[in-house]
């Protein structure tokens, strides 16, 4: 293999460089990942494998699981877009602008990372209830937020802000602000040059930030069940329902709708980082 | 098109980086804005393209006063020292952005912003290249591209920001040749920004030399060579001796030791005398007005270098003809061929003009 080095494009296997290090970090990589992620995930599998294929899909395909399944990933991909159009927006102030206070508004954006969800869950619920701050003007206008899927929407949008902006952020900073002078000479409007030469540049991060945010929406239990109300059909997630078969001792239903849980997150990840890739390969020459 | 800069001040927060420049561009003219880093001329040069808001003074574009135009529609090619091309797009892409962002009734088709593209890439040498994303490319060539991308708008006026800067020395003396080409064949008046003196001398029609926001002097490159305006200019082009004399009688006296200047010298007082290395004539020591120790000597490049020690910590380098070696603690008599005496009193005396050009502006 040495000898034909000179063209690693004709390998599969790369050739990894002079420097070593490359087959030791490689198998603990691989060891780390099976341990961590794999293991678990493989004893679901083999749980769930013990009701056969029909009594997998007589849990998975029962209409209430059906109706949390789409409320979980349809309300994780809408807050997760949310988050990609105004976390950019907060990146961009945080990156472009010197404002007095900017380092604590800067801090207060990790905060949905730092705080215990539950805590985060109690907060949204006061101030969403009827009786809640906003919850009170909201019922004037006939709207009603906490115990509904706006409610979950707005829990989901509260924890997935960090993760685009703290993936934006750097992209952005990075981003030579001599280009928006090269269009503007070139005639350019302030909105075409935002269209065609801003943003191009940082949607391989916005994807990466919105594929996060959304992981991490699916996966959310914590602040989310104060503030759904858990009707079942209506505003009942998923990791709700995991729990509720796990405390009624039905082990193996827990594990079927967790298992169809991590497929569809798996294949949407999966489809999330394929764009991705795509975009890189579309907008990444930087 | 001619640009005139009238009283031009901008300032930073506390910073004054231009205070009151008056700068006259003729039309189709290479002029070179030159200056050592903070002298003020990449702002006076963003100033002209409208990249910057002056906090006073003029731009007259021709006739028009172009001061509050915005950026967009002032008709400016504008080459960006790192180049600022847009990484995401071709090298086509990024030619033709100028093109394609014209608004709708303005926009030429689709097939002649091709045809213009293909043209530019062609003037450019880069044909061929044109499906390339600019990281595929060298220094050079995407400093080419840059220049393309500005020519497409078909601009009035072309403003590089130290168009050079980043590449190395070989393709630099390249580029700097092949944008003379370009300047003549596109008869554009051209304003480029540059701290390497060697640049603005060999490639402009005309130099700004440009010192802490002030105009110091504007001339060809014979005048700011050979007629420095200011002790600035002496010292900031080319080599130069600046000595702190003692004017009387005709004659400049360092120390102990003193040079005739000639009868028509009359003023008094104090001054600085420049003489440039190889202005020095040399002779025995015994009969010399100026005599001098060499304490070392250095061989560099076409010529040869000299360190000579007048009194007690002054000491200054002389140029010597390669073959001619001096034997280090020789001394030698020193007269100055040629020299300038800037006077405190602000007098500039140089026996080789007899009269002081037009172009002077200090």
């Amino acid at each position: 293999m040495s000898a034909t080095a000179g063209s690693p494009s004709l390998h599969r296997w790369p050739n990894p460089g002079i420097l070593p290090g490359f087959g030791l970090s490689l198998g603990f990589t691989l060891l780390y990942l099976a341990l961590i992620v794999l293991l678990p995930l493989a004893a679901l599998a083999v749980k769930a494998s013990g009701l056969g294929f029909h009594g997998f899909w007589a849990i998975a395909a029962d209409p209430r699981v059906v109706a949390s399944l789409k409320l979980s990933f349809g309300i994780s991909l809408l807050a997760a877009a949310i988050n990609a159009v105004f976390g950019l927006l907060v990146a961009w102030v945080l990156v472009r602008y010197d404002f007095p206070g900017k380092r604590i508004v800067d801090a207060i954006v990790d905060l949905p990372f730092a705080l215990p969800t539950a805590v985060a869950g109690i907060a949204l619920a006061t101030l969403y209830a009827p009786k809640g701050w906003i919850g009170r003007i909201a019922e004037v206008f006939g709207l009603k937020i906490a115990y509904t899927p706006v409610g979950i929407a707005i829990a989901l949008v509260f924890i997935g802000l960090p993760f685009v902006v703290r993936t934006v952020q750097p992209v952005l900073a990075d981003l030579d602000q001599e280009i928006e002078e090269a269009a503007a000479t070139l005639g350019a409007s302030r909105f075409l040059t935002i269209r065609r030469v801003i943003l191009p540049p940082l949607i391989p991060a916005v994807i990466t930030g919105f594929a996060l945010a959304f992981a991490r929406g699916v996966g959310e239990y914590g602040s989310v069940i104060f503030i759904a109300g858990n009707m079942p059909f209506v505003s009942e997630i998923t990791p709700l329902l995991v729990v509720i078969k796990l405390e009624g001792f039905d082990l193996a239903g827990a594990t079927c709708i967790a298992l169809a849980m991590l497929g569809i997150s798996f294949v949407m990840l999966l489809a999330i980082n394929m764009a991705q890739a795509l975009s890189r390969r579309r907008f990444g020459h930087v | 098109m001619d640009i005139r800069v009238r009283q031009l001040a901008k300032e930073f927060n506390t910073f004054r980086a231009l205070h009151g420049v008056d700068v006259d561009i003729r039309s189709g003219e290479l002029l070179a804005l030159l200056g050592p880093s903070g002298s003020g001329k990449t702002t006076l040069l963003r100033v002209i393209a409208g990249l910057e808001e002056p906090t006073g003074g003029q731009v007259f574009f021709d006739d028009i006063d172009a001061t509050s135009i915005p950026v967009r529609e002032r008709g400016v090619g504008f080459v960006f020292q790192n180049y600022a091309l847009f990484k995401h797009m071709t090298v086509a892409r990024n030619i033709g952005f100028g093109l394609e962002a014209r608004p709708k009734g303005e926009r030429p088709s689709r097939a002649a912003i091709a045809a213009r593209v293909a043209e530019l890439l062609d003037f450019v040498q880069l044909s061929g290249l044109g499906g390339r994303y600019p990281a595929q490319l060298s220094g050079g060539q995407r400093q080419r591209v840059a220049l393309a991308r500005a020519l497409a708008v078909e601009p009035k006026v072309l403003l590089l920001d130290e168009p050079f800067g980043a590449l190395d020395a070989k393709v630099r003396k390249e580029l700097r040749k092949w944008l003379r080409l370009i300047h003549d064949k596109t008869g554009l008046t051209t304003v480029f920004v540059t701290h390497d003196q060697d640049e603005a001398l060999e490639l402009a029609d005309r130099i700004v030399v440009l010192n802490k926001g002030l105009v110091e002097q504007i001339g060809s490159a014979d005048d700011i060579y050979d007629r420095p305006a200011s002790p600035f200019v002496y010292d900031f082009i080319g080599d130069a001796v600046g000595l702190e004399v003692e004017v009387a009688d005709g004659r400049a006296t360092i120390g102990t030791q003193s040079i005739p200047l000639g009868l028509h010298v009359h003023d008094r007082g104090k001054g600085r005398l420049y003489v440039r290395p190889h202005h020095w004539q040399l002779s025995e020591a015994d009969a010399a007005h100026l005599v001098g120790t060499v304490i070392s000597q250095r061989r560099s490049g076409a010529e040869r270098r000299a360190e000579v020690e007048i009194a007690a910590h002054m000491s200054f380098e002389i140029s010597l003809e390669p073959g001619q070696e001096i034997a280090t603690g020789c001394r030698l008599g020193l007269a100055p061929k040629r020299w300038r005496l800037f006077t405190a009193s602000g007098r500039v005396i140089d026996p080789g003009v007899s009269r002081v050009p037009e172009d002077y502006a200090i």
